[in-house]
């Protein structure tokens, strides 16, 4: 297997052509039509210019057409950068100016975001994007676009010469910044097909599966949901975004689809279990459920596996930095206890899971330290950050090898005797809500800057029995108007919805611990009993 | 639109805005595509509908146009409180 991503896609197009790659909805491609329209989409880049090693934002709601996207970039050598179709303007312009990325592949009704993105970009309106319009929608008014729909018709749909090798950057995903400015996280071909080759294996996926594609583009979960699914010549079915607020429908897709594998985050799960959208004995084809992303509690896990007893249950462990994941575990058989707690467990194949103490030295096994990755999913850095790429990224203690390297992940973890992980807490104030990785510190800068308040501190407490929730408690400055839902409106503009605060209280002075530091855990308390409370 | 309607969409859109601290620029804004109603939001606004205004939805007949704009939510509200009423009769 070619260590290139684009080339999973072109082996199966040529030995199994008419086999269905990706569909959504009525809509489907095969892996001939998937290859054919990359294709089309690379070579209108590269004559337009587009090099390798340049960064392409992909502006396109989830659809096969970013998929098509995503590979025509690949195949030009170039890196792509998957944006939140969903996400402020101001938030994207940034991240744009932070890779220096002056191209997009933008469609369906992303045309005006388009325009928008331009006029927040700095320099001459011209020079600002070099946009390829893909269609689908109304296109840019303003910007004038490099090619239309009309142009991908009339394309050479042929093979470009090999642009990339597997220790390029694939794509760049951007994960929330603990200072305010989100981080882009470089992956390469090789990062990528390190992990994918070993859950083929584990996994024992083929042709004949069909495969979840339930996570955001933009978000790690998704990478194993494309190549995975391309690696084994499978099925991708993606799932539209706007089916997560509805847990019966995303049952009746699961059944109706007879899809083979799932892979969401736990508090999709949770979510459907709640509202037990999950009859006994449901969704006969499938074989294997994986979570990642946070803790799966167990009594949701518990519900899941008395009514679907056949599927394999897997807890994936592993923060974007290191791709994917690190580390795995299958739950033997459904826990006796609702107390119970499920280890991240042990290392993918090629990767390695380290316990370590404040010197960095191996902590006992049964004792608490900081989880660090090694290995071969380790990420080469943060996007042109070399500051923080050397604080996260360090060489591993007494080596001389300079390419040695571990990540130290934030986690707070504890080693078995048994060789197993258990995941104990986080060491900072990162939070994960829905599957998002959450810099409190992001909120709270956001917030301050708003100039309307004395204090603020940004909490995650326990929610609606499903998830956590972002809390926020503030101490408004003397003679400002201040209300929660006009301070949420203003978040929106920078920060995406995921991060928008839920439940707001306002205080006269925040609560203090005795050497004078915000007392977070009495917030985040008041938030609990507030949540039992309120409805 | 009837006063009646009136009313119920300002209820409404406060509703959204004091307990849900949903801000709503207009009576079409897509609330779901802008990520301004997420599956906590939603949660919170079922209960809130059920307790505020006797109209009780299950998760499992939920259709995601009724509330996507505070105009689908106040006509798909009213409908249910109508349907009520007249079942009352």
């Amino acid at each position: 297997m070619s260590e290139l991503l684009q080339h999973w896609v072109r082996d199966q197009a040529e030995r199994r052509p008419e086999a269905t790659a990706v569909r959504m909805g009525d809509r489907g491609l095969t892996y001939a039509d998937l290859e054919l329209a990359s294709n089309r989409v690379a070579n209108l880049l590269a004559d337009a210019g587009c090099a390798r090693g340049d960064r392409v934002g992909l502006l396109i709601p989830k659809s096969p057409a970013a998929i098509i996207a995503m590979l025509g970039v690949l195949k030009v050598g170039a890196i792509y950068v998957p944006l939140d179709t969903a996400g402020p303007v101001a938030r994207l312009a940034r991240i744009l100016e932070q890779c220096d990325d002056r191209w997009i592949l933008a469609a369906g009704d992303t045309g005006v975001m388009v325009d928008l993105i331009a006029a927040e970009l700095p320099g001459p309106r011209a020079e600002r994007l070099l946009v390829g319009w893909l269609g689908g929608g109304p296109p840019p008014a303003v910007t004038q676009p490099l090619f239309d729909p009309a142009d991908l018709e009339r394309a050479p749909d042929g093979r470009l010469p090999l642009r990339s090798s597997p220790s390029n950057p694939a794509h760049i995903l951007f994960t929330s910044g603990s200072t305010g400015i989100p981080k882009g996280v470089v992956i390469t071909h090789s990062n990528v097909w390190h992990f994918v080759r070993w859950a083929v294996q584990y996994f024992g996926m083929t042709s004949a599966d069909r495969n979840s594609g339930h996570s955001p583009l933009h978000f790690d979960l998704s990478t194993f949901d494309i190549y995975g699914t391309f690696a084994a010549g499978a099925e991708l079915r993606l799932i539209p975004p706007e089916l997560s607020l509805l847990p019966h429908r995303l049952a009746k897709l699961i059944r109706d689809a007879e899809l083979t594998q799932w892979f969401s985050v736990p508090s999709v799960l949770n979510y459907m279990a709640k509202f037990d959208a999950v009859r006994d004995g449901d969704f006969p084809a499938l074989r294997r459920l994986m979570w990642c992303g946070e803790v799966f509690p167990t009594p949701s896990l518990v519900h899941w596996m008395r009514r679907v007893p056949q599927a394999r249950f897997t807890n994936l462990y592993g923060p974007t930095e290191a791709t994917i994941a690190s580390s795995f575990y299958t739950v033997p058989e459904c826990p006796a206890s609702e107390d119970e707690v499920i280890p991240i467990g042990r290392a993918c194949a090629g990767e390695e899971l380290l316990v370590l103490d404040e010197q960095r030295r191996p902590v006992p096994s049964g004792e608490q330290g900081d989880l660090y990755i090694a290995g071969a999913g380790l990420s080469p850095g943060y996007w042109r950050d070399r500051e923080r790429t050397l604080q996260a990224f360090t060489l591993r203690p007494r080596t001389s090898n300079p390419e040695d390297r571990i990540y130290r992940t934030g986690d707070l973890a504890v080693m078995g005797a048994d060789g197993l992980v258990r995941f104990v807490g986080r060491a900072d104030t990162q939070v994960k809500s829905r599957g998002y990785r959450i810099e409190l510190g992001e909120i709270e800068t956001a917030l301050h800057a708003l100039g309307i308040l004395r204090e603020c501190a940004v909490v995650a407490a326990p929610g609606t029995a499903f998830d956590s929730v972002i809390c926020c408690a503030y101490v408004p400055l003397e003679g400002k108007a201040v209300s929660p839902s006009g301070m949420r409106e203003e978040l929106a503009r920078v920060l995406p919805a995921y991060m928008l605060p839920s439940r707001w209280l306002a205080f006269e002075a925040l609560p203090a611990t005795g050497n004078g530091k915000i007392d977070r855990r009495e917030l985040k308390d008041r938030f609990a009993r507030e949540e039992v409370v309120t409805p | 639109m009837s006063d009646d309607r009136r009313d119920l969409e300002e209820r409404l859109a406060e509703t959204l805005a004091e307990v849900l601290h949903v801000d709503v620029p207009s009576r079409e804004t897509d609330l779901i595509r802008t990520g301004r109603l997420d599956s906590v939001g939603l949660v919170d606004l079922l209960l809130r509908l059920e307790r505020t205004y006797g109209v009780r939805v299950e998760m499992e007949d939920l259709e995601i146009d009724q509330f996507r704009s505070l105009g689908t939510i106040t006509a798909f509200v009213a409908a249910r409180m109508e349907s009520a009423s007249t079942a009352a009769r």
